[in-house]
């Protein structure tokens, strides 16, 4: 099990190194544009001017918060950081069982004297890990951000962490989600694509529910309902409804897969 | 290691459907412990599906299979411990040298180190270690195939499936294969390969099975399975019979001028001693090909059990 651990990983490891590279960067550079927008005042000024749908994207439409710590926290919503991290998460669960099964390269190892579900468990592993790598560092570049630009001191680190802890929760539900659709199937290419269908309709309900009142209702069915940093920095801790959902998800996506993987035929 | 009183491999009342295909109809097969035999079919017969339910890859919808006596779903952990594997398609994760693809097949079976059976194997099938410095991704289809068949057989299994084992190597390639797979018989294992070319699994193999269509139409040495079957004799006489040609067992299938075409089934013999009443210019005796050999058993339908010869 360790083998395939280690394996995937580094199969992985360009990949993941880009995405935390890239995100500890993007973190690291938001620190800087608080004071390039003009600092609390100024920024307060902006998001009022700002249409209810742009606002919506980052969950403030009542505002950004009265502290840098919730404008960076607010930003851990930008759609890169999510795009991102999602990237990473589905190329890892669309290859670990529909892509390997398509090219046909999963039966000489699944011929290994190893339960089938035990495969899965490490490259389950390697999300998890993945993505824990993937918050660390985009915490660790809004610090590094705020020590080099001298406001360390006013931002709440603890908090962000949090915020990334909420960021954590989605990452792993949507690994889950897709680690269950590549379990289920043995087309690779397949697997990606409906997953990327169903995060992206996740994300408009949210997005629609939160602009349109009709459309209300349906955004708790979104993962992305339940993440929400501004309001950890807001409140100084994560919503335990928030990480009952996303990290409920998650585990119920990962223990469904195992079981499906275990009790399905190998076949093309 | 040889276990007293169980087969190597059994297979009883296998069905198998993938949506409208019934792919498996009830495919009955038992291999003794030592014995190296062969599974013909052609293409779409169900070779694949049952060596897969075999593997623990595919559970049968009725029926059950064993390997070494244990149940090839429930059990395969165990199974898989015993048995090396060669699958129909031979394809690599990318990134992988030849060496490390090899370390980390070994790794799941918890095998560390240096494996002197590996570096026979390497030998005699000609993969020099540049070669496995390589990235897999670069290798031709023959050596994709010898490094499949190496991390098949570099742990020594009681047991050892192949699914066309030969397809990709050359002549001279093939021979050494037959001649691992003989040794590995004499060191007590059991092998089963499948084959769409006659020629390889008469070679190497003491019994065979043919499918077709899901069924298995016929068990038995090669030569049991031939018996009986038409062979096809092209003869070309100087003076061609004036009459019809009334041999038993012979039928005319075709005249041209002085060459005749006649499908053989009976006493090679007497249809000769008949032949040789007639003043003969050329002949040729066809030995009987796989695909007139399944021809034979489409003709005759249901399932048969042959002795063996």
């Amino acid at each position: 099990m360790l083998s395939v651990f280690t394996y995937t990983l580094r199969s992985h490891r360009i990949g993941l190194l880009s995405v935390s590279v890239g995100l500890f960067l993007m973190s690291l550079i938001i620190v800087y544009t608080f004071d390039a927008f003009g600092g609390l005042d100024a920024l307060a000024e902006l998001f009022e001017s700002l249409p209810t749908p742009m606002t919506a994207m980052f969950r403030a439409q009542g505002g950004f918060g009265t502290s840098i710590t919730s404008y960076i926290a607010l930003d851990y919503r930008h759609p890169v950081y999510i795009i991102a991290g999602l990237a990473f998460v589905l190329s890892v669960s669309s290859g670990a069982a529909a892509r390997e099964i398509e090219r046909g390269t999963a039966l000489m190892l699944l011929a290994s004297p190893m339960a089938r579900w035990r495969y899965l468990a490490a490259k389950i592993g390697v999300v998890i890990v993945g993505a824990v790598v993937i918050v660390t560092m985009s915490w660790l570049g809004s610090m590094t951000g705020t020590a080099l630009t001298g406001v360390a001191s006013d931002v709440e680190g603890g908090t962000l962490m949090l915020a990334q802890l909420n960021e954590l929760g989605v990452l792993l539900a949507a690994g889950g989600i897709a680690m269950l659709l590549s379990a289920a199937n043995s087309d690779g290419g397949r697997t990606v694509s409906v997953a990327a269908g169903i995060l992206t309709v996740m994300y408009f309900l949210d997005f629609v529910g939160a602009i349109w009142g009709p459309a209300e209702p349906l955004a708790p069915l979104s993962i992305f309902y339940y993440f929400d940093p501004l309001a950890v920095a807001t409140n100084g801790t994560t919503l335990l409804r928030d990480v009952v959902v996303l990290f409920g998800v998650a585990i119920a996506g990962f223990a469904a897969a195992l079981v499906l993987f275990q009790r399905r035929d190998i076949t093309r | 290691m040889s276990e007293a009183g169980v087969h190597a491999l059994s297979v009883s009342g296998v069905h198998k459907r993938f949506g409208s295909v019934e792919a498996l109809r009830g495919v009955d097969l038992t291999v003794e412990q030592g014995e190296i035999f062969g599974f013909l079919g052609p293409n779409g017969a169900g070779k694949t599906t049952t060596i897969r339910v075999l593997t623990g890859f595919i559970r049968a919808d009725q029926g059950i299979a064993h390997v070494l006596g244990m149940e090839t779903w429930g059990e395969t952990v165990a199974i898989k411990a015993r048995l090396g594997f060669l699958p129909d398609v031979v394809a690599f994760a990318s990134g992988f040298t030849g060496q490390d693809f090899l370390n980390y097949v070994a790794s799941l079976r918890g095998i560390r180190g240096r494996l002197p059976r590996r570096i026979e194997l390497l030998e005699r099938l000609e993969l020099p270690s540049a070669a496995l410095r390589r990235k897999v991704k670069g290798y031709s289809s023959g050596m994709a195939k010898k490094l499949a068949l190496v991390q098949a057989m570099q742990h020594d299994p009681d047991v050892l499936i192949m699914d066309e084992p030969t397809e990709a190597l050359d002549p001279l390639m093939r021979q050494e294969l037959f001649a691992i797979i003989r040794e590995a018989q004499g060191r007590g294992a059991t092998v089963f390969m499948s084959s769409h070319v006659l020629s390889d699994v008469e070679e190497v193999c003491e019994r065979v099975a043919l499918i077709r269509a899901g069924r298995i139409v016929g068990t038995g040495s090669v030569e049991a399975l031939r018996e009986g079957k038409a062979r096809t004799m092209e003869v070309e006489f100087r003076t061609p019979p004036t009459g019809a040609l009334s041999i038993p067992g012979v039928e005319v299938l075709s005249r041209e001028g002085t060459t005749w075409k006649l499908a053989v089934s009976g006493n090679i013999n007497e249809v000769l001693r008949e032949l040789g009443k007639h003043d003969i210019a050329d002949m040729t005796y066809e030995r009987l090909s796989l695909e007139n050999l399944f021809m034979g058993f489409y003709s005759e339908g249901g399932g048969k059990e042959l002795a063996d010869a």
